[in-house]
């Protein structure tokens, strides 16, 4: 499993838009055994941050298209810290 | 009229948890026998609909049988460390409810016998569950209606999580109460 972060580029995206895209959502666990995605983050200014763990980085590309989003850049995490311990992931 | 298990799982999430056929405590209390008479093979037993599942749900199960895993609720631990979906609804959980539906469904008079059952997928927070079951097979034997069944747990998706067979008894209409202690019927030659 490999930890994805993708930044997306939306033009205009607002709460209500942000809401909108979301609410929309029925498969938060892709498949449901490999690709889950964990966390959408609206940075405002354009900007959408998309972290996924997944298997295959092409499944969760596809997802973010059915939003209608195209990433600028997916990166692969190697370490998170969170709540006082860190994780290699 | 209730829905068909294939059709149930058609509808949108928000309906779908509107189909709960779970009855209240109050119902149980005074439920009517189901005779061995009133089954068919393929007829479908009651579904009951837990969910969507919340933290709150799994940690109470932890508590309630001092099963501290944490995968079951440390999100962190379960996410990063053992790469799961996300926090897992307890194989145990589904084992006691299995039970319960089972006994609910042959209250007052019949009797729960066996059930064997594998677990098969995860589920996780968010997740809405259909415990079904399906007669498969009946026949008398010792005087008791011998009912066996297919059962599972399904997620919204269809996802079969533990899939399983099971085995009730029912008295026959006008026939012998069920032996409490239950004692197993003698296996034909």
């Amino acid at each position: 499993m490999t930890r994805f972060l993708a930044m997306v580029n939306v033009p205009g995206i607002t709460e209500e838009r942000f809401r909108e895209a979301l609410d929309q959502v029925r498969k938060w666990r892709i498949d449901p055994r490999h690709t889950v995605v964990r966390a959408v983050c609206c940075l405002g200014d354009r900007k959408v941050l998309v972290e996924c763990e997944g298997v295959e980085q092409a499944v969760f590309e596809r997802w973010l298209q059915e939003r209608g989003w195209k990433p600028e850049v997916v990166h692969r995490v190697d370490l998170v810290h969170e709540g006082g311990y860190i994780w290699k992931v | 009229m209730a829905r068909p298990l294939e059709e149930l799982l058609k509808l949108p999430q928000q309906e779908m948890v509107k189909h709960n056929e779970k009855p209240t405590a109050q119902q149980l209390r005074s439920k009517q026998q189901i005779y061995y008479e009133d089954v068919a093979e393929g007829m479908e037993l009651p579904k009951y609909i837990y969910g969507p599942m919340t933290p709150t749900h799994l940690f109470r199960w932890s508590a309630a049988i001092e099963n501290w895993h944490r995968i079951h609720y440390d999100l962190s631990f379960a996410v990063n460390h053992d790469k799961l979906p996300g926090i897992l609804v307890q194989g145990s959980w589904k084992q006691a409810v299995l039970a319960s539906y089972l006994k609910d469904w042959v209250r007052p008079g019949g009797w729960f016998w066996k059930a064997s059952f594998q677990h098969r997928a995860m589920l996780v927070v968010g997740d809405i569950l259909i415990l079904w079951g399906r007669v498969t097979k009946k026949y008398v034997r010792d005087g008791m209606g011998i009912v066996e069944l297919e059962v599972g747990m399904k997620n919204q998706d269809g996802v079969e999580s533990m899939p399983g067979t099971a085995t009730v008894v029912l008295p026959l209409r006008g026939g012998k109460p069920i032996p409490y202690p239950f004692v197993p019927p003698k296996e034909e030659a």
